[in-house]
């Protein structure tokens, strides 16, 4: 079984907040990932997303004008190659059902509970990478 | 006599011996006399006669060089050289005498040596004369050549008288002496021709060579003198006095003594002397060198005597050498000859006869004769005797033993054997003869056997082995053979051993040692069985019953499901009490040791008690000693059980009083301790039949007791079985109608297990207001423990009475510890009276209350108390509330008060669980099993899946990431171990984190937490599963499950009040520490949120809800990351309100915002101003 080696991988940050957005980065430096591309919102994701080409997604849930659901569901449309596959993992204050289940639907298999630990983010990220990488043909 | 004819041989080889030895050490000393005298001779030729000889040669030549040196002094021309060359001889002459002396030394004869000394002295004297002469000589030389050398002048002057005569003559100008006769100078000339004949004649002396001629010049000088005189005597005395002075030089010249002519004569007198002289020392050296030589002549005679005489000594030793040696030798053969006749032959003899004894063939030796060889023949003849009687004698043993004994030689052949071994084979003795005893093997592959065993091993010790004797009855044997020399012939001995009886007896053991382990076997797995079989519809049942209680239930309801619960409690207990019954009597309970506290653990089971004592209205009190260690090393849960039943038996028994439980250790060694426990109760009594009785199982007090207060009656005797496996006794001292006392020792090692701190109580000076004996002189006996002073009445009254005394005194009192129950005044009632005196200073007041006075205990804040202490008193609460009610404490953690309320908990989704990782999978096929424990998860916050089995599981398992894995350990198709290696298995191959297992058994064996730990699981639920334990576990494995469960809303605490403006935490989680880093961040987090909070402010204002909505989200979220907690949750509050567009509560709530925000922004400007705090990662 391969590890997945952070530093291999480019992850992009999807958040409208600046200091969190900057503090996920940061943990995300620790964990050991190098290659890091950030986006204020949706939009800004949508646009980058072809020369991003990221392995890896993390996204807040609540952002506006497009928020972290709508984001998603537009991804797994666009033409990008890896736009179906792409593993996404949400950073949300809040559990709601009816938004996990959707999040679900869209392929969306981990969150994070907001404020952000970095030992949960790891061991979320990680886990997430583990099984895009085993899925991978 | 007899003496010497029995040591002939001895004495005579000693004699001969001895001859030997006397013609060696006479040859010895001849040799040695020989020697001597060649010694002796030859130190006298070598130290007198050879220095002789060699002194003789050195003196002839010494001689030599004399002779050949004298003429040398002859030709000397000078004294000087003279004195030089005499002096060389001299010294020769005395070196002369030196070897004289050596030589006069080394010969006998004196008169040769006289004859030497003569001539030698000659020699020496004529030397002397020659030395003498030839100084005259050399002085005559000497005057000679004095008077020659002045001739000359002496001519010239007196022919300078005859010139001047002759020029004052005529025709002379003026002269220069006027006055001269013409007479005078005739006489001038004529003295002057008579002088310079004179001279002419001196000068011809030299060619004189006698004395005669010499004779005839001086004669011949005198006329002429005389000529001269007269001359002279005529010439005028002016004349003379001009020839005067050669005049008379030349008569000296001529005449003196030391004249001329003189000094001739003595040149040749002393020549022709020193000839003679010289003649004269060749001779006298030639005849001293031939008295030397006279003497050495005899030296060589003596010489030649010595060497005739050295011959003869010589020639004669070596004949007598010669002859001794020819005598030692004779003797020598003649010994010999003696020896071999009369000792070898015979010890030959001898030899023959032991070896053929050793043969075993019949031999004699001839005993006669008196002497040593006889002896020693004799001896061996007794020696064979003697050999041949224990040989008797050792058959004779064989033949009596018990064990069959048989000798066999190398080809297998019987050669010997005893009665028994006749006997055991069953063979008479006509047939030994032809027997060959490997027929009695029963098979060929057990001869084989024995033979390889024998050959390998060297030897066969107890072999059991099966033959058949001859007449084919079968023999068990324990056979053992050695490797054995008989007769000089290697052999086998063997010893055969009747083991048949043995062996079937042996046989009967095993059969029944065997039925025995299977029996006890059988037990083990009865108990195994019945263990799990049993917990596990009790495990529905209680677990149900636990949760059902938990619903909401009408009052009947709950009575109905409370007696239920109680009655499977009860039945619980029964069936444990069974097995831990059946363990002990089978040997296999286990008794662990772990570090345990006995004050903890004596005071929480009085803690569980209490509720049954207080119920009715009895007194628990505990205590334990100072001997007591606070850590030891022990079996807690068994000691818990053993004090549950004595306690829970005393409050049973029990009517009124109390109960007190008293707990002490003996004396302590090196290994550890005992601790004796002590359960006293007020209650019936017992009488002494009972207590015999007491301990047995199955037996009571009397059978009514069963009936009153039902129970199996095992609880006794299991506490026995325990208190003894611990190592200690268990008993009972009672007086019926008083009371009785339970008591029992166990063992415990020390522990090094780390202690809890405890407050330092010294100095304190506490007053205890307590009506019961008992609880006065445990808490005093705690407190004094610990240096407090206390001070006791036992009466509110007594104690209002002393604490005035006490004020009166100046003595201040820190604490007041006061029953609630008191007869008369109570202690509110007292603390009235405190307060109602104002000279009295109150100081904190502590109030003692029994378990249940919940109600009352309400009250004691009100009133003033300070803190409150609940009976049975735990030591480490008493010195705790003391510590801070006297200001000596820290504040304690939330004390120990009413459980936290379990708040309606709503267990998360599936999807939910699953997607943050904290899904539960669990593996159980009893569907009642199932029910209960998928409800107790959903009860503590967590969502399940369920798997029928252990396959089943694994499929789950494989299928989705699950946070924590369930399993009932016994299960069809794929039991819960079998999951576990499988599951660990995939982990390891596939690199996944490994997941919590958690074992679900109903298996109480010890060992077997050791077993599923082993197989991979990482914890153990042991059923009937409580909700605290499963909640306990579930904390332990899989925290963050937690987070998931919301609290349904009403239950909402409000952070704010204790929210933190900047909780650094945050921070420190992802840096590890707040370094530079974690500053910039901070300080991004107040950059970034303060243009977001002045957005909040004109989306409020402007009443723009979903603006106002997102900003406050936004900034929310920001806050909690960044630990801006008081911030976040006004944000929180906002966030509410603007949803619910209650614009008045958003505004208020956002006004608070603002100055928080800059409270936040001042903490983390410090935090730059600051050295960066250490944070600890």
């Amino acid at each position: 079984m391969m590890e997945p080696d952070a530093a291999a991988v480019r992850v992009l940050v999807v958040e409208d907040n600046d200091f969190i957005r900057e503090l996920v980065v940061t943990m995300l430096r620790e964990i050991g990932f190098r290659d890091i591309a950030q986006a204020r919102d949706g939009h800004d994701a949508l646009s980058q997303i072809e020369t991003a080409d990221p392995g890896l997604i993390i996204c807040d849930i609540s952002m506006q004008p497009m928020d972290g659901l709508e984001f998603v569901e537009t991804l797994r449309q666009h033409s990008w190659p890896h736009a179906a596959e792409v593993p996404v993992i949400f950073l949300t204050s809040h559990t709601e059902a009816p938004i996990v289940k959707r999040a679900f639907k869209l392929g969306v298999e981990a969150y994070v509970v907001k404020p952000v630990q970095k030992k949960q983010l790891e061991v979320r990220v990680m886990t997430t990478l583990e099984r895009a990488l085993a899925r991978r043909p | 006599m007899t003496w010497a004819r029995r040591h002939r041989v001895a004495l005579t080889v000693m004699m001969g011996l001895g001859l030997i030895g006397l013609f060696a050490v006479t040859q010895t000393g001849i040799a040695i006399l020989a020697i001597a005298r060649f010694d002796a001779s030859f130190k006298q030729i070598a130290d007198t006669n050879l220095p002789a000889l060699i002194s003789a040669s050195r003196l002839s030549e010494l001689s030599q060089t004399i002779v050949a040196t004298a003429p040398e002094i002859a030709l000397a021309d000078t004294q000087m050289r003279r004195q030089a060359m005499t002096d060389q001889v001299n010294e020769h002459a005395a070196s002369l005498a030196r070897i004289a002396d050596q030589i006069e030394r080394a010969t006998a004869d004196r008169e040769q040596v006289g004859e030497m000394r003569r001539r030698l002295a000659t020699l020496i004297a004529n030397l002397k004369g020659l030395d003498e002469l030839v100084r005259r000589r050399i002085e005559a030389d000497e005057a000679f050549g004095t008077v020659v050398s002045r001739l000359p002048a002496l001519a010239t002057r007196v022919r300078g008288v005859a010139e001047l005569a002759v020029a004052a003559g005529p025709g002379r100008e003026a002269s220069s002496d006027p006055a001269l006769p013409e007479a005078d100078r005739a006489q001038l000339i004529g003295w002057s021709a008579a002088g310079l004949e004179s001279i002419t004649l001196m000068l011809a002396t030299p060619a004189a060579r006698s004395t005669s001629r010499i004779d005839y010049a001086k004669a011949d000088l005198v006329a002429l003198v005389a000529r001269m005189d007269a001359a002279r005597q005529q010439a005028m005395p002016a004349a003379r006095a001009k020839i005067d002075a050669m005049h008379q030089d030349i008569a000296l010249f001529g005449l003196g003594a030391a004249g001329i002519f003189e000094a001739r004569r003595a040149q040749i007198e002393a020549g022709a002397a020193i000839q003679t002289a010289l003649r004269l020392i060749e001779n006298n050296s030639r005849e001293f060198v031939a008295s030397v030589s006279a003497i050495l002549s005899t030296t060589h005679r003596e010489i030649a005597d010595r060497s005739a005489y050295f011959n003869r000594t010589v020639s004669s030793f070596y004949l007598l050498i010669v002859g001794t040696s020819l005598l030692c030798v004779a003797a020598g053969a003649a010994i010999f000859f003696y020896v071999r006749r009369a000792v070898i032959f015979r010890l030959t003899g001898l030899q023959r006869y032991m070896q053929a004894q050793v043969e075993g063939q019949a031999a004699t030796v001839s005993i006669a004769g008196e002497d040593e060889i006889a002896e020693m023949a004799r001896a061996a003849q007794f020696f064979v005797t003697t050999i041949e009687e224990r040989e008797r004698s050792t058959r004779a043993i064989l033949e009596g033993s018990p064990i069959g004994v048989m000798i066999s030689g190398r080809d297998g052949r019987l050669v010997f054997s005893n009665a028994r071994w006749r006997e055991l084979a069953r063979v008479a003795d006509d047939q030994v003869a032809d027997l060959d005893p490997r027929a009695f093997y029963r098979t060929d592959a057990d001869r084989q056997r024995v033979a390889r065993l024998f050959h390998e091993q060297g030897r066969l010790r107890d072999c059991e082995i099966e033959v058949r004797a001859l007449d084919g009855t079968p023999l068990w044997l324990l056979l053992t053979m050695e490797p054995f020399v008989f007769r000089s012939q290697p052999a086998t001995l063997s010893w055969f051993y009747d083991y048949t009886e043995r062996r079937r007896m042996d046989d009967e053991l095993r059969l029944a040692k065997e039925a025995a382990e299977a029996a006890t076997q059988a037990k083990s797995t009865f108990l195994a069985t019945m263990s799990h079989e049993i917990r596990t519809p009790m495990n529905g049942v209680l677990g149900m019953l636990e949760l059902l209680q938990e619903t909401a239930l009408d009052t009947e309801q709950r009575e109905l499901a409370d007696v239920v619960r109680d009655s499977a409690s009860s039945l619980l207990k029964i069936i444990d009490d069974i097995l831990d019954f059946s363990k002990i009597e089978a040997g296999k309970l286990e008794i662990e040791r772990v570090p345990m506290s006995p004050l903890a653990l004596v005071e929480g089971v009085a803690d569980a008690l209490a509720p049954n004592a207080q119920k009715k209205k009895l007194q628990l009190t505990t205590f334990v000693d100072s001997s007591v260690p606070p850590m030891v090393e022990g079996d807690p849960v068994r000691l818990r059980q053993i004090l549950f039943n004595l306690i829970g038996n005393a409050i049973k028994f029990t009517e009124r009083g109390e109960i007190a439980v008293r707990l002490s250790a003996d004396a302590a060694g090196p290994d550890g301790m005992m601790l004796r426990m002590l359960v006293r109760d007020t209650g019936i009594g017992l009488s002494p039949e009972s207590r015999a009785q007491l301990f047995q199982p199955f037996v009571q007090a009397d059978g009514s007791t069963t009936r009153r207060f039902g129970g199996t009656g095992l609880g006794l005797s299991i506490c026995r079985g325990l208190v003894e496996r611990m190592g200690g006794d268990i008993g009972v001292d009672s007086i019926p109608g008083e009371g009785s006392t339970f008591w029992f020792t166990i063992a415990v090692a020390p522990s090094t297990a780390p202690v809890p701190e405890e407050p330092d109580l010294s100095g304190l000076r506490v007053l205890l207001i307590e009506d019961s004996r008992t609880v006065r002189e445990v808490l005093a006996t705690y407190l004094a423990a610990k240096g407090v002073h206390v001070e006791i009445a036992d009466t509110a009254e007594a104690g209002l009475d002393l604490l005035r005394r006490l004020t009166a005194s100046s003595i201040t009192i820190n604490a007041i510890v006061i029953d609630l129950t008191l007869p008369g005044m109570d202690a509110f009632a007292f603390h009235h009276a405190l307060d109602a005196q104002p000279d009295l200073t109150a100081p904190p007041l502590i109030l003692l209350t029994a378990y249940d006075e919940a109600g009352q205990r309400g009250r004691a804040p009100e009133m003033g108390f300070t803190a409150y202490l609940t009976k049975p008193i735990r030591q480490a609460t008493l010195f705790r509330v003391l510590a801070n009610a006297s200001g000596r404490g820290e504040p304690a953690p939330e004390a120990a008060g009413p459980e936290p309320d379990t708040a309606e908990i709503v267990p998360p989704s599936r999807e939910a669980a699953l997607a943050s990782g904290n899904l539960v999978l669990v593996a159980e096929d009893n569907p009642t099993g199932q029910m209960v424990i998928q409800r107790q998860l959903a009860r503590i916050g967590y969502a399940a899946d369920l798997a029928e089995d252990g396959r089943m599981a694994l499929e789950c398992y494989r299928a989705a990431p699950y946070g924590l894995v369930i399993t009932d350990v016994h299960m069809p198709e794929m039991d819960g171990l079998e999951l576990t290696a499988a599951i660990r298995d995939i982990e390891h191959g596939e690199g996944r984190l490994p997941v919590p297992i958690i074992a679900l058994s109903a298996d109480v064996r010890s060992g077997e937490t050791e077993r599923y730990l082993a197989a991979g699981m990482d914890d153990c639920l042991r059923k009937p599963v409580a909700l605290a334990q499963l909640r306990d576990v579930l904390a332990r494995w899989l925290p963050r499950g937690a987070i998931l469960s919301v609290p349904t809303p009403g239950e909402a605490s409000s952070p704010a009040a204790r929210a933190e403006i900047l909780d650094l935490e945050r921070m420190r989680e992802i840096f590890g520490t707040i370094d530079g880093n974690a500053i910039t961040m901070l300080r991004r987090y107040i950059e970034s949120t303060a243009p977001l909070l002045v957005e909040i402010g004109r989306a409020i204002a402007a009443r723009r809800a979903e603006d106002a909505g997102n900003a406050v989200h936004s900034a929310k979220g920001a806050s909690l990351s960044a630990g801006a907690d008081e911030l976040a949750a006004l944000l929180a509050e906002l966030e509410t309100a603007t949803k619910a567009k209650a614009w008045d509560a958003a505004q208020a709530a956002h006004v608070q915002v603002e100055p928080a925000f800059r409270r936040v922004q001042e903490a983390v400007m410090r935090l730059g101003a600051e050295p960066a705090t250490t944070g600890v990662r």
